[in-house]
């Protein structure tokens, strides 16, 4: 029981940065971005490629990686999201769906529908606590999670520019008025949304296998979590993803393997119904 | 002159809402611009602050042509816009509220030494300054975004409806804080407001807008003084 405690909340760590960028990009632009799983998947392969190729410890290309896709996130929402930026939620839909497909097209070309695994040379030693084994990659992935989610946070509260982001996402007209470029502040913002999906995608690539199609479970699950913390809610995600992990975790031990995805939705759900503004929904925020 | 519209033609679609509009608004006046609800008030003001295109016309501050600048830019020259409803970030607190109005300034020092001021001129805000805005009542709210917008150091403030869902005690009080304020700063001030008697009483000068065109405009007294004004808004 203890054991998958403890596996939920290392799991969660991932689930966390999964969410926290989906409902980011929800929260300052209304965009429901279905590409986000498809820059999860994009950055696995660069981990996976980097470390293959050039033998880069992923917990070091992470950062290289969050960089690439910040850039590639920033551009991408500069030269076309933003055309389409307040359209109906149809619009910005079938363009972000439209970057999916690509991204997987070109994925399943260039490098095909194998499975592919990063394994480092630390990978399967663990610290052991009385009878709880906590693999040392999994204490790793929790680790960057934690740091990250904190720095985040530290980055929305204590900075200019995360103020201002914070700001256009509660009111666009007087995020204007006090002379914020918001058309910036939407390319930052998904190129900070880009940036946490590859710290994703590299965690990911560290314990799970690598493949074209794992794109859509990711973009399923940060939609869950970003609905359970409370969409646009980017903090409320953190609570989201271990809120998924645990019953996930739990969901296998009382109902079987077969029923893990289920347990999730099901989850989703009845948030859905009986709460619509997340477990944690902040005042001010995300008032739909 | 600082703030100068000429000509100034506004729509929306194919409904034309502003036509002809000239005004202006100097260094050191109070400015009130009066007019029933769907005059095109709020449209005008919205158009100086670059959140409307207008249709044709012209925009300029000291001599600078704004007509095609985008908010930010304007903001940068010394326009600053007070909305309709406050339009806090109800859910930061209120000290970021204010400090985010000097979002374009970067001298830290100057920045703080102006919120020091804000806290002074509204010490009502200044107790409450570690509160979300969006739990504060309506007068404090109004002079949260009063506040927001003079962190910008602006040459000319747009105020929109000041006594919004205001009582007359609170708008009275806000009317003489943007006087001294005002004085003090030695800007200009362009005020959208329903209550016509004590926007006239407190301005230098004003202006009638009707259906969407400038119908009068003079100083303050001589508007109050005017029969026709007297009929059709004060009622009396």
């Amino acid at each position: 029981m203890l054991q998958q405690l403890v596996n939920a909340l290392l799991l969660g760590g991932i689930y966390a940065l999964v969410g926290v960028g989906f409902s980011l990009i929800y929260g300052v632009m209304n965009i429901i971005n279905l590409a986000h799983g498809a820059l999860i998947m994009l950055a696995a392969y660069t981990t996976f490629w980097v470390f293959q190729l050039y033998g880069v410890d992923p917990f070091a290309s992470i950062v290289i990686s969050m960089a690439l896709f910040f850039v590639i996130g920033f551009i991408l929402q500069k030269y076309i999201v933003n055309r389409v930026v307040g359209q109906n939620v149809l619009m910005t839909m079938v363009l972000t769906y439209g970057f999916e497909l690509i991204a997987v097209n070109f994925a399943l070309y260039f490098w095909h529908a194998d499975y592919r695994a990063v394994n480092p040379t630390y990978a399967g030693t663990g610290l052991e606590i009385g009878d709880v084994v906590v693999p040392y990659i999994k204490l790793g992935i929790l680790t960057v999670a934690i740091v990250l989610t904190s720095l985040l946070y530290l980055f929305m509260t204590r900075t200019k520019i995360g103020n201002a982001i914070q700001a256009t996402s509660l009111n666009k007209d007087a995020a204007q008025l006090v002379g914020i470029d918001i058309q910036y502040i939407y390319s930052f913002t998904y190129g900070l949304s880009a940036a946490l999906a590859a710290a994703a995608g590299t965690l990911i690539a560290i314990v799970y296998t690598v493949t074209p199609s794992m794109e859509g479970g990711f973009l399923g699950k940060a939609f869950v979590i970003a609905i359970l913390g409370g969409l646009g809610n980017s903090l409320g995600a953190i609570v989201g993803g271990v809120v998924l992990a645990l019953a996930e975790t739990f969901g296998v031990v009382v109902f079987g393997a077969a029923y893990q995805q289920i347990v999730g939705y099901v989850i989703f759900l009845l948030v859905l119904i009986v709460r619509p503004c997340g477990l944690v929904g902040r005042r001010f925020f995300s008032e739909l | 002159m600082t703030l100068v519209v000429k000509d100034l033609n506004v729509a929306y679609g194919d409904t034309q809402v502003l036509w002809d509009i000239n005004i202006s608004v100097a260094k050191g006046e109070v400015i009130a611009l009066v007019g029933s609800n769907g005059a095109g008030k709020t449209t005008l003001l919205r158009t100086i602050s670059g959140l409307n295109r207008p249709k044709s016309g012209q925009i300029s501050i000291n001599g600078q042509d704004l007509t095609q600048a985008t908010p930010a830019q304007r903001v940068r020259l010394g326009v600053a816009h007070v909305p309709e409803g406050r339009q806090l970030f109800a859910g930061l607190g209120v000290r970021e509220n204010i400090l985010i109005g000097a979002y374009l300034r970067t001298a830290g020092q100057e920045v703080r030494r102006d919120l020091d001021f804000m806290f002074e001129t509204f010490p009502e805000v200044a107790a409450r300054r570690n509160q979300q805005a969006g739990t504060l009542s309506g007068g404090e709210q109004q002079m949260v975004a009063l506040a927001r917008g003079l962190m910008s150091r602006p040459q000319v403030l747009l105020i929109d409806e000041l006594s919004l869902g205001l009582a007359p005690v609170v708008v009275e009080k806000l009317f003489n804080l943007i006087r001294n304020v005002q004085k003090e700063l030695g800007i200009g001030v362009l005020v959208v407001e329903q209550d016509v008697e004590m926007a006239f009483e407190m301005a230098d000068r004003g202006y009638i807008l009707d259906t969407g065109m400038i119908v009068k405009e003079g100083r303050g007294e001589e508007l109050l003084g005017d029969d026709a004004i007297r009929k059709a808004y004060l009622g009396i």
